[in-house]
Order: C-alpha cells, then sequence, then structure tokens
C-alpha cells in the first residue's frame, strides 16, 4: 500500500494548494468591489476639474498662451510614458500584457527617433523599466490596495514640470483599463498636451471669471489638479483590473486544482482495487495448493 | 430671488458634499472670503485652513479642514476643488502638532530628499496646518456658547 499512502499526501497537498488559492479568490472579489466604488467616489472631483479647465481653455485663444501647459508642440523630439503596473503578481497575464503594450510603443517612438522618459508607479513596472535601461524621472512603488492621490503626486509633478519645462513634448500613460470583470485591456492614452476633444469643450459663451491671485496662476494650478485625477482614475481602473484579473487567476487555479484532485483519487482508487485483487487471487492459490 | 446657492464640495477621492447653503466662507488667497448666493463668477486658489458652510436647515456651520485647492463659483454654483479635505468631528490636537512639526524638520533638511517625496510631505504639512486651523476655530465657538 506505499503508493496508495503517496497519492494520499498528495491529495492533501493539492487540497491544501486549492484552500489558499480559494481564499486569495474570495478577497480579490471583495477588493476589486471596494476599489470600484472609490472609483466611482472619485467621479465627482474629476468631472467638476475638467468642467472648470474647460471653462478656462476656453475663453479665448489668448489662453493657449498664457501657459506652457497649454501649448501645442508642432515638434515632438522627446516624451514621457507614465507607466501603471500592480505591485504584486499572481494576478494573470495583467502585467505581461501592459509590459507588451509599453515595449511596443517605446519601440515605434524609437523608430521614429523620439526619446522616451518613463515614470513609473508600480513594482512590476518598475522591475521592467530598470531592465530595459530607460531613464525614469519619477516612480511610486508600493501603491497598496487602495489608490491614494498623496502617493501619485510626486511622481506625477515629475513629469509635469518636465513637460512645462519644455523638457517633454508630449506625455502618455499606459494602464490596464477594466471593461468587465471578465476583460480588461491595456491602453495607451494621451495626457499632455491637453486637445479640444479632451476637455469636451462645447461652443457658446462663458463669463469670464475673477481670479485671485492671476489667470495664470490659476489655470497652471487647475491643469495639474486636472493631469493628476486622470491619472488617479487610470491608477483605480488598474488596481481593479488587478484584484477582477487575480480573482478569474484564482478561479480558474482553485477549478484546476479540483479536476487534479479528481484524477488523483481515481488513481488511488485503482491501486487500493488492484491490491486488493492481488491479495484475493493470493489466497484463492493458495488455498487450492492445499 | 434665491437665497440658497449649490455648493459641491469634493477631493480627489470622494465628494463630501453637495447641497444647497445660505453662506460659505473658505480660506482664500488673499485672505477669508465670504460667498453669498448669486456671487459674481470667480476662481481662487485656496490656502489651507476652514472652510465653513452654513445650511439652510442647520443652526450651526458645517466646518471642514482644507489643505489647498480652488474654488470656484458660477452661476449660482459653487465647486471646491480642494486637495483634501478632512471632517473635523475628531481632530486630535497632539497628533497634529506632532505631524506639523515632522513635516516642517523634513522640510527643513529637504537637500537630501527627492523632489517627489518634498511633495508628499508638503501636503501632510498642509492639511495639519488645516486641522489645527479647524480645530482653533472651534475650540473658540465653543467658548462663545458656553461662556
Amino acid at each position: 500500500m506505499s503508493a496508495g499512502k503517496e497519492i494520499r499526501s498528495k491529495i492533501k497537498s493539492v487540497q491544501n494548494t486549492q484552500k489558499i488559492t480559494r481564499a486569495m479568490q474570495m478577497v480579490a472579489t471583495s477588493k476589486m468591489r471596494k476599489t470600484q466604488e472609490l472609483m466611482r467616489a472619485s467621479r465627482p472631483y474629476a468631472e467638476n476639474v475638467r468642467r472648470v479647465v474647460a471653462n478656462l481653455a476656453r475663453l479665448g485663444s489668448y489662453s493657449r498662451n498664457m501657459t506652457s501647459f497649454l501649448r501645442a508642440p508642432t515638434e515632438i523630439t522627446r516624451v514621457g510614458i507614465v507607466l501603471v503596473t500592480t505591485d504584486k503578481g499572481l494576478c494573470g497575464g495583467l502585467n505581461t500584457n501592459t509590459l507588451k503594450l509599453f515595449y511596443e510603443k517605446i519601440q515605434t517612438l524609437h523608430a521614429s527617433e523620439i526619446e522616451v522618459e518613463a515614470c513609473v508607479l508600480g513594482h512590476k513596472g518598475f522591475n521592467y523599466v530598470n531592465k530595459l535601461g530607460l531613464s525614469v524621472c519619477g516612480s511610486a512603488v508600493g501603491l497598496g490596495d487602495i489608490p491614494k492621490m498623496d502617493k501619485l503626486v510626486g511622481p506625477l509633478s515629475g513629469v509635469l514640470n518636465k513637460f512645462y519645462n519644455c523638457e517633454l513634448d508630449a506625455v502618455y500613460i499606459i494602464y490596464s483599463q477594466f471593461i468587465n470583470t471578465m476583460k480588461q485591456k491595456p491602453v495607451c492614452e494621451k495626457l499632455l498636451p491637453l486637445t479640444e476633444k479632451d476637455l469636451h469643450l462645447e461652443s457658446g459663451s462663458v463669463k469670464d471669471y475673477l481670479y485671485e491671485p492671476n489667470p495664470t496662476e490659476v489655470l497652471e494650478g487647475v491643469i495639474r489638479r486636472y493631469v493628476e485625477s486622470v491619472a488617479y482614475q487610470c491608477v483605480a481602473d488598474n488596481m481593479a483590473s488587478e484584484q477582477a484579473s487575480r480573482m478569474i487567476a484564482m478561479k480558474s487555479a482553485t477549478d484546476n486544482a479540483g479536476s487534479a484532485i479528481n484524477e488523483l483519487k481515481l488513481a488511488y482508487n485503482k491501486s487500493r482495487q488492484a491490491s486488493i485483487t492481488k491479495e484475493l487471487a493470493e489466497i484463492v492459490s493458495g488455498s487450492s495448493a492445499v | 430671488m434665491t437665497n440658497v446657492m449649490y455648493v459641491d464640495l469634493v477631493d480627489s477621492e470622494s465628494r463630501l458634499f453637495a447641497g444647497d447653503a445660505e453662506y460659505l466662507v473658505a480660506n482664500a488667497y488673499d485672505g477669508e472670503i465670504g460667498i453669498y448666493p448669486n456671487h459674481v463668477a470667480l476662481i481662487t486658489k485656496l490656502k489651507p485652513g476652514v472652510l465653513r458652510i452654513k445650511l439652510p436647515d442647520k443652526e450651526e456651520q458645517s466646518v471642514f479642514a482644507i489643505s489647498g485647492g480652488f474654488l470656484e463659483v458660477c452661476s449660482n454654483r459653487v465647486t471646491v476643488l480642494a486637495d483634501i479635505i478632512e471632517r473635523t468631528e475628531a481632530l486630535d490636537e497632539a497628533r497634529l502638532v506632532e505631524q506639523k512639526e515632522d513635516a516642517l524638520n523634513k522640510l527643513n533638511r529637504s537637500d537630501s530628499t527627492m523632489s517627489y517625496d518634498l511633495a508628499k510631505v508638503q501636503a501632510s504639512l498642509d492639511i495639519a496646518i488645516a486641522q489645527l486651523k479647524a480645530l482653533d476655530f472651534l475650540k473658540k465657538r465653543s467658548r462663545q456658547i458656553n461662556g
């Protein structure tokens, strides 16, 4: 019965693994719900900032020349990419897909002789960018399970300042978009320069505002916050994707463990039956010899 | 003529208040600013400090601590885009003073820290200052009521 014992301990160990993956699946489910709630909670701010920026930018073409944030570079020589990844693994092909898109983007940019600078959010992307040897202008790792604005402001201000000082001509953000629980898609979106389409500019006259302290400072501050809020939403989206992807990965791991257990049980029963038959045959042949 | 205005109080992570108000007092760039219904269109930067809102159905003003941000008034609608808002029900003075001192210390030896750490320290300082101001205000108010 030594084979039987071996199989039994194997079944036990697969069962333990299954317990762990099932627990992780349930944790991911509840975290995903929480992240989705936070995504929803941050929407009023994003909407309002967008509206204010749109109102300000609409006030006339003079606002274009007011701040370096609203310039529209004609020639692009250097771009920044904000790469959003997860901190932890065990979430299926999520990071692989995002990094693949990132790599393709870099290749196309390099092909047209555009320099790339990265701003990394999340541990996985940080390691990858280091491996590629790209220049990094800001990074944040250990973002946790809930998106926090204060962790993003630092690295983003690095990118924003570079754009402001004309060291970067465009800024993109790459993250994994949460479509639904089953589907996440890596996407690349443009953060800067702002276009009329981004702001949903509507035609129509607006009253001019009173500004304190002055229009330029207000506009720059509001645009900074607008970009930050867009990035925040992307990070929140990425976190929801992470949890959804982990949930699916753990669910399939649990299912696989289940089928492995079934196969092992079958093998165990077969070997048990075989040994019984063997013993019976021995007894029968023994008695007939007497 | 309406005697209320719509106030929308949001920070980057959530909406803390949305509804009608009689007036609002905020700590703007050039000093405290009071806004009543039908105010002229205005955008101002906010400094760390107290935001008070008087609701139509309440005797006392609601008090929030704001670390900074912007305030926009447009067609009888006030939008406060704050960086961080804290409710003021449970403030711990000792902890806030400590947080403020800590942030100030870090800012003073800023040469060694990277610029993006500074942004975080600055935010922590701003919200600590705002909360301490809110605490001061609440103390004064309770003294007035009691005395």
